[in-house]
């Protein structure tokens, strides 16, 4: 997964210690936490749709083959081209191919977090071409020369401010900072201009119909549905789980996938594509392209302890309410998914090349499955992992004994620190052991983590009151 | 290669499902029938309205001609466009949409006449050279406020995307209630072929990608307006 290297105990202490850091994501937690208030407080069907779009999800998985053969046959009939692509490298060949071929110069994106699991742009500008990400938090992340820190609202990390100065810098645009519309507007202009320029839009997929072939998407700022509109060649990039048998299956998806993305009934835009334009409409593309990518799905599939993450529809639900992922911010995790499926998916799908740390960063508190609308137990699959991957001291000492000398240095850092500690090594076995943690290990060791014996549901609202205090201590 | 990578592919899925592996019926023809014959479920005009007022779309209800022309006056003489760029399509002539842009000295913009097309065929430019885009809907959703639009000859994608305003008519038969009625629609559309696209438009384009502060108007349009059309 592109040439991200993760070493978390680092990053996520450093992480712990930037006040910066530490103030975004509170208010990040804050805001996202009243969104899932209004879009699920009123909904006493969740366990029940739940239900359903897990079975969705799960038919998808054990009919894969045929569902893919399926979708190929109906995307083809309709004028579509299917590519199975193994691995990131044989996608990244077939996108850069095609484009090739069509003498593109510049090139359209819509937000995808698998065209940046495969690191398509890379490869695309070093044919020559030029990329322009247009999901606003994607093309702040791009001028910025980031990475997303969230699935689906990539520049969270980002204050109205930095954005201002980023445009100023990149865009030669004076701008505004307190006038959030107005920068948004800037984004508009000058990508309006690219959009009409471009002759290839890239997208991924929030699913395929094996049924009548068609692609699903979703989204709220319409830069999805530009790039299937302006260009005369679309690619979409998605990986084969993302699939659905029929109809019926797609709307058991759609009735939980806005809510639980951003408490929305339905997302700004829902388009479903089904080949490319038809003889007589002057718009949309020409070609549409359809890139099934595999890299590591099959093998996370032959894996009946992680095979349920396959189920995953990127909704983001479990970062916005994971403990972990609100103290040290998306960027910590040093993955192209972040949070508690972020550290399912890195090693899963890598082989345990990449992130094979990650899974020890859970307090186990199974927030992230109460919230999970395919009701993936993210608790007991990072289990599974850690015992795959067991954590690897020795590599870690040197950095872990910078880290201390620099917690040293700041005493009023040292408690936050700890906290991560807990996260990252919850029964302080490798903590104890490495040189100058261990005092903050044992600190770590006395305070017990709440009992797990009520349902997390209704201990929520306490731990809640418990996370905000101690961040606001840690404040230094 | 390219057969070789999809067995291959395919392959290694199959071996990693082993006797997890699950065998789906066909989609066959009792089941698209059966579809078919449970047509989607009439939504409520008053859930709709409020469902759209609920994200700052203005719909206006008009009984007859007369007041759909009304309500489309008020939206062009509130959003002051120079050029309309609308569908060829028989429920804006039902209500004679030429006549009231030629009225209100608004330019028509037609995507769908190829001889109104001045850049190389493709109509994107002219129409974000509009003010407004003017279409109809295949449905609408009551219980969410999204309107239904599938793209076809003379129903160009660009004209509920580009300009910043976007006015849409739809006449009343055809507001639906919610989600599992786009299997109806979707499946009564597939006849003769899919469309390429259906697009469902549920408020303005918006982004809360600064700061989670919701602006509208990211890369679609600024403004919906929704004129439901109740005699039709």
């Amino acid at each position: 997964m592109g040439e991200v290297k993760t070493d978390f105990r680092t990053s996520s202490a450093k992480a712990a210690q930037d006040a910066r850091i530490r103030a975004t994501y509170r208010r990040v937690y804050d805001f996202l936490r009243g969104l899932r208030a209004k879009g699920f407080d009123d909904f006493p069907d969740f366990e029940a749709y739940r239900e359903r779009t897990t079975a969705a999800k799960e038919r998808t998985l054990r009919a894969l083959p045929e569902l893919l053969i399926r979708f190929e046959e109906r995307c083809e009939a309709a004028g579509g081209q299917v590519h199975w692509a193994a691995d990131a490298a044989e996608a990244r060949r077939i996108v850069v191919d095609i484009a090739r071929s069509r003498g593109a110069r510049r090139v359209v994106k819509g937000k995808s977090m698998v065209t940046e699991e495969i690191a398509l742009n890379p490869a695309l500008e070093g044919a020559g071409m030029t990329v322009f990400e247009t999901d606003l938090g994607e093309y702040i992340v791009q001028l910025a020369g980031e990475r997303p820190s969230h699935i689906l609202s990539p520049a969270l990390h980002k204050s109205r401010y930095e954005v201002a100065d980023l445009f100023a810098e990149k865009l030669g645009r004076r701008c505004d900072g307190e006038d959030i519309a107005n920068l948004c507007r800037v984004a508009r202009e000058s990508l309006r201009e690219e959009f009409l320029a471009a002759d290839l839009g890239v997208t991924g997929a929030n699913m395929l119909i094996a049924e009548t072939g068609t692609v699903v998407l979703l989204e709220n700022e319409g830069n999805i549905r530009m790039a299937a509109t302006c260009p005369r060649t679309q690619i979409v990039v998605v990986g084969v789980e993302k699939i659905v048998a029929d109809l019926e299956d797609m709307v058991a998806v759609l009735d939980l996938l806005p809510r639980s993305a951003t408490s929305q009934l339905m997302p700004g835009y829902l388009s479903f594509f089904t080949g490319p334009r038809k003889p007589g409409e002057l718009d949309g593309p020409e070609e549409l392209h359809v890139v099934l990518l595999d890299n590591g799905r099959s093998a996370m599939l032959a894996d009946p302890d992680l095979r349920q993450s396959l189920r995953c529809l990127r909704c983001s639900a479990c970062l916005n309410i994971c403990p972990v992922y609100m103290s040290v911010g998306g960027h910590a995790y040093g993955s192209i998914y972040p949070g508690p499926i972020g550290s399912i998916l890195t090693p899963g799908l890598s082989g345990g090349a990449e992130g094979a740390d990650l899974p020890h960063a859970c307090t186990q508190c199974g927030a992230c499955k109460a919230v999970c609308p395919v009701g993936i137990d993210h608790p007991r699959v990072l289990l599974a992992l850690r015992a795959k991957y067991p954590a690897a001291p020795v590599s870690l000492e040197g950095a872990a004994a910078s880290g201390h000398a620099f917690l040293a240095s700041h005493p009023g850092l040292y408690r936050s620190a700890a906290a991560v500690i807990r996260a990252v090594d919850p029964e302080f076995t490798l903590a104890a052991k490495l040189p100058g943690i261990g005092r903050a290990a044992k600190w770590g060791r006395k305070r017990a983590m709440p009992r797990l014996t009520r349902p997390f549901s209704k201990r929520w609202k306490r731990l809640a009151r418990e996370l905000a205090a101690k961040g606001g201590k840690n404040r230094g | 290669m390219g057969k070789d990578a999809k067995a291959a592919m395919l392959a290694r899925i199959k071996a990693g499902l082993g006797t997890w592996a699950m065998d789906l019926p066909p989609v066959d023809e009792m089941k698209r029938r059966a579809r078919l014959a449970s047509p989607p479920v009439p939504g409520s005009l008053d859930d709709l309205t409020r469902a759209l007022e609920g994200f700052g779309v203005h719909c206006h209800v008009a009984a007859d001609e007369a007041g759909a022309k009304a309500a489309i006056v008020q939206v062009l003489r509130e959003t002051r466009p120079s050029k309309a760029a609308v569908w060829e399509d028989e429920i804006l002539d039902a209500v004679n949409l030429d006549g009231i842009l030629a009225e209100e000295d608004v330019e028509a913009v037609r995507p769908g006449r190829p001889d109104a097309i001045r850049s190389g065929g493709r109509p994107c430019r002219d129409v974000a050279d509009a003010g407004i885009g003017v279409t109809s809907a295949d449905a609408a959703l009551s219980f969410s406020g999204t309107l239904i639009l599938r793209a076809a000859k003379g129903w160009e994608r660009s004209v509920s995307l580009l300009p910043p305003v976007h006015l849409a008519l739809v006449p009343g038969s055809r507001i639906c209630k919610g989600t599992a009625d786009l299997i109806p629609l979707l499946e009564s559309w597939r006849e003769g072929g899919a469309p390429s696209a259906v697009h469902c438009v549920t408020g303005p384009s918006s982004t809360g990608d600064i700061e989670f502060n919701i602006v509208k108007g990211m890369h679609g349009p600024v403004t919906v307006r929704v004129v439901v059309l109740t005699w039709l």
